[in-house]
Order: structure tokens, then C-alpha cells, then sequence
């Protein structure tokens, strides 16, 4: 630290930072489980859009042959 | 309004308006997420009492809140479908459930590791918070299962909705049993009427998460209607040129 410049209350160092004092294991189990929730939740509506949206293009390809042998 | 309100309920229009929107939501809720949990994690002074361990607030606080939040949204889109007969309105309800009950689940489980290093329990069954909120997650999955456990669409529709309807009678219970109730959860200090009891410089932070969080479930609910949009209007013509 530069002389003359006092640390100031907010300037912990990063390790203090990370550690987050005793309740490390309790605050980051928190965040690590509500970002693989929001992850999972995320992934699971892409997936079931995307599986319908292939199931409708099967149906509208199989419309279209359909249609293509009647005629 | 009411132009706008009738188009929106119309499948292929609310196809392509939730296909549109998905983007505009989804970005600014990581951008919004990520802010709010840097704030949270190292802007934010460590609580007098609580110190470090309330960091979990900024999770757990916008879990508890949307989990109910979304369930009245269930519950309105479910009383729109039976009232008005609207197809998308169900379709609405269907896609909020699923969301709903997860976000729940995040509600209750940071709730306990939340619980262990300040109440010394993980679980408390005379909490009237916590146990309430936990029939808010079997409502959800009741809610999913009955809609599961019918063949035919429209039957699911009606009997589903009559349950998200009745069981929004836990909202308000859910939201006043800190005062209703003694228990181990303290009262309201972020969501509640008049100044929020609690310091601003731990307050910001609280409403970038609260709106991360419904930015990010709105983005979501936008696949998810989408899917639900398709799995109903199978045979629809206007499919054709959607899924282009």
C-alpha cells in the first residue's frame, strides 16, 4: 500500500474475500446450488422446445409427403 | 388494450411474441444476475448480527418471493382459462408450474443451509414459513401431477386450474405467517408495505437479484410456452410455416 494511503474498511484482501469467513462452505453451497437450479431449468425449457419444434417439422414433413403421394 | 389482450391469446401470435421477447429478457437477466451476485458476494457489508452468512439473503429472499409470486401467476392465468375458455391461458399455467416448483425448491433448500449456522437446525416443522412453503411445492408438483394424470387436454385444463385456484389461498399465508405466527423466520424487512427495514447500502443489491430473478423465469417461461404452444396446436396449420 502506498504511505500515506490507510485501508479503508472495504478493502479486504482476496483470500478474505473468497473465504467469506466462517460461513464460506453455507453461502457458497447457496450460490452453487441456486445457479445449477437456474441452469438446470434453463436447459430443461430449451430442451423441451426444441424437441416439440423437431416433432412438428417431422409431422409437417410427413403432411407434406402425404399429401405429395394422394396427388 | 383489449385488441391487444385478444391477439396475445391467440396461439400463433403468442408463438412468435414469446419467441421474440425470450432474447430481451435472458441477456439482461445474466447481466442483472451476475452484478447482483458480485454485489452480494463482495459489495456488500456482512450483517452486524448475521455477519457473512447473510450473503444467503440474496437468493434465498428472491426464491421465497418468486415462488409465490409465480404461483399467483398460475393461479390468475388458470382462473383466465376456465372463465374466458382460453386455450393459452392454460397453456400459460401449464409452462409457469414446472418453473415454479424448482424455484421452490431453491426457496427451501437455501432456506436450510441458511437455517444450520444461525438457527442450529436445518429444518423446523413449528415454523409456520417454512411449512407453508413447503405445501406451496406440493401444490406445484400436485398441480403437475394432476395435469399428468389425464389424456385429454381440456379435462387437465379445467380440474388443474380449479386446484391452482384453490391452493392460492396459500399465498397470502405464506407472506403474513411471520406476523401471524411466531416462528424462527423474522418479519418482513425487504417486501413489505411503507420503508424497508433494512440499510440501502444491503438493499440494492436485494432488488438487482428480485429482478434478475423474474427477467431470468420470464425468459424461461418464454421456451417453455413455446413448447407447450406446439405440443397443443399439433395438427394446426399455421405450424407449417412457424417451424420453417
Amino acid at each position: 500500500m502506498p504511505i500515506g494511503l490507510r485501508q479503508q474498511p472495504g478493502d479486504k484482501q482476496l483470500h478474505e474475500r473468497i473465504m467469506i469467513a466462517t460461513y464460506a462452505t453455507y453461502v457458497w453451497a447457496c450460490y452453487g446450488i441456486t445457479a445449477g437450479v437456474l441452469l438446470l431449468i434453463f436447459f430443461l425449457a430449451k430442451r423441451s422446445h426444441a424437441s416439440e419444434l423437431l416433432a412438428a417439422r417431422r409431422r409437417q414433413e410427413m403432411k407434406a409427403h402425404d399429401s405429395g403421394d394422394s396427388k | 388494450m383489449w385488441l391487444w389482450f385478444h391477439k396475445l391469446a391467440s396461439p400463433p401470435y403468442a408463438y412468435a411474441v414469446a419467441g421474440k421477447l425470450r432474447p430481451w429478457l435472458l441477456w439482461p437477466a445474466i447481466a442483472l444476475l451476475l452484478v447482483g451476485t458480485y454485489a452480494a458476494l463482495f459489495v456488500v457489508p456482512p450483517d452486524y448480527q448475521q455477519k457473512d452468512s447473510a450473503r444467503i439473503m440474496y437468493v434465498h429472499v428472491p426464491a421465497g418471493a418468486w415462488s409465490q409470486g409465480i404461483y399467483m401467476a398460475m393461479a390468475v392465468a388458470a382462473a383466465v382459462g376456465l372463465i374466458w375458455r382460453m386455450k393459452l391461458a392454460h397453456a400459460l399455467a401449464a409452462s409457469l408450474a414446472p418453473i415454479g416448483m424448482w424455484i421452490t425448491v431453491v426457496a427451501l433448500i437455501t432456506g436450510a443451509v441458511w437455517g444450520k449456522p444461525m438457527w442450529g437446525t436445518w429444518w423446523a416443522w413449528g415454523d409456520a414459513r417454512i411449512l407453508f412453503t413447503t405445501l406451496t411445492l406440493f401444490l406445484y408438483l400436485g398441480y403437475m401431477a394432476l395435469r399428468a394424470s389425464f389424456d385429454d387436454v381440456q379435462r387437465a385444463d379445467r380440474v388443474s386450474a380449479v386446484l391452482a385456484i384453490v391452493g392460492s389461498v396459500n399465498v397470502p399465508v405464506v407472506k403474513y405467517s411471520v406476523d401471524w405466527w411466531d416462528g424462527l423466520h423474522q418479519s418482513a424487512s425487504v417486501l413489505k408495505i411503507g420503508k424497508p427495514s433494512i440499510d440501502s447500502s444491503m438493499l440494492w443489491p436485494m432488488y438487482v437479484m428480485l429482478f434478475a430473478f423474474i427477467l431470468f423465469i420470464a425468459a424461461v417461461v418464454c421456451d417453455r410456452l413455446r413448447a407447450e404452444i406446439l405440443r397443443r396446436e399439433r395438427n394446426a396449420n399455421w405450424l407449417a410455416a412457424a417451424t420453417r
